[in-house]
């Protein structure tokens, strides 16, 4: 396929994605692993996860893995292409709700609507975890994921020094 | 001019709006939320701490990541659809830079075994850092378990049966709602 339809493509996808965001882009991992590693095979499970790595290693809001993805597809008209499409629905629906600020904040629906969603997001974000241990080599990773996993439960480490640690060990025991 | 000395609402430039978005999105590692509040609130005083409170539960309420949201609330209410694009841009374009930087950096080691070892273990952290966040993220659903089926059955439906999220969410988000509307979340 040329790579113009897989731009295409993508951004339809981000496009239709944007509107669905709710709770950050990390509920759409799942969606995303399907398109980019499962039906396109345009990466692999191991690049996929690397991606989300590097943009926590990185400055900036926590959409920019997904410039990352475009980018691997089609250079830097892909990163533009992919951040413009994801943006599409929150900015048009933000710039809406300057106008009924007060009117969206007293609704009691909002509330409602929030807690009820709630489960759900978090559920597709255990989803998105799930398949991101499709990339786990071995025995190891998943020791360091324990790891990592109960230090950040127990502690109040930023999360830059143990995805550096986790780079450091993983050259360490040559993952 | 009158003796009166009636408050003008302040409003920051166009330039001022850029630089305090850009100064957020190059400061924010890991969650961009505190930045917000510390540039926002107490450098600036653009907004008081009830204010940016309030409209973190109104961007919570719209799809998109909550900062790149505030940005564009902040934006649009000084200077309009101009202003929600100057914040927006100012949040996201620098760190993008940096990080197709640190991207074309990667990759121009990354036939280096020692640079694959070290991706997959920061790749095993950082997955590990999304399911803590997402633990984070649950509230108090956790205690209900009608929250605990729900949350199940969506990941379940995602992983299992290999639905999209838009399925997932009209399905699984319309109960949710419907619980939560009876007090069951």
């Amino acid at each position: 396929m040329k790579n113009s339809d897989q731009l295409v493509d993508m951004a339809l996808l981000y496009f239709s994605l944007s509107f669905l965001c709710i709770g950050g882009t990390i509920p759409l991992v799942p969606d995303m692993h399907r398109f980019f590693v499962d039906t396109r095979g345009l990466m692999t499970t191991t690049e996929f996860a690397g991606y989300i790595a590097l943009a926590q290693v990185a400055p900036g809001p926590n959409i920019l893995y997904i410039a990352l993805f475009g980018y691997h597809v089609a250079g830097i008209a892909g990163a533009l292409t992919a951040l413009t499409a994801i943006s599409f629905a929150p900015f048009v629906m933000m710039v809406i709700t300057t106008r009924m600020f007060t009117r969206l904040q007293q609704n009691p629906w909002r509330e409602v609507v929030l807690r009820g969603l709630a489960p759900v997001t978090v559920g597709l974000m255990f989803a998105g975890c799930m398949v991101l241990t499709r990339g786990f080599a071995d025995w190891r990773a998943w020791a360091l994921a324990g790891l990592a996993f109960t230090v950040f439960m127990t502690t109040k480490l930023h999360p830059l020094w143990m995805i550096g640690a986790g780079a450091v060990i993983g050259v360490a025991f040559e993952m | 001019m009158s003796d009166t000395f009636a408050p003008v609402p302040f409003v920051p430039s166009r330039s001022a709006l850029f630089l305090a978005f850009l100064q957020i999105g190059v400061s924010a590692f890991g969650g961009a939320l505190p930045w917000g509040r510390r540039i926002l609130v107490v450098d600036r005083k653009w907004l008081d701490e009830r204010e940016f409170a309030e409209i973190v539960t109104v961007c919570q309420a719209i799809p998109g990541p909550n900062m790149v949201n505030m940005a564009v609330f902040v934006g649009a209410r000084y200077h309009g659809v101009l202003g929600a694009l100057i914040a927006f841009v100012g949040i996201v374009g620098v760190p993008l830079v940096i990080l197709l930087l640190l991207n074309s950096v990667y990759h121009a080691f990354a036939h280096l075994p020692q640079v694959q070892s070290g991706m997959h273990g920061m790749a095993a952290v950082a997955t590990a850092y999304m399911l803590y966040m997402s633990i984070k993220m649950g509230g108090p659903f956790w205690k209900r378990p009608w929250g605990l089926v729900l949350c199940a059955a969506a990941a379940g439906l995602a992983l299992f049966a290999h639905w999209h999220m838009a399925l997932v969410l009209m399905v699984c988000g319309t109960v949710g709602v419907v619980l939560s509307k009876r007090g069951d979340l």
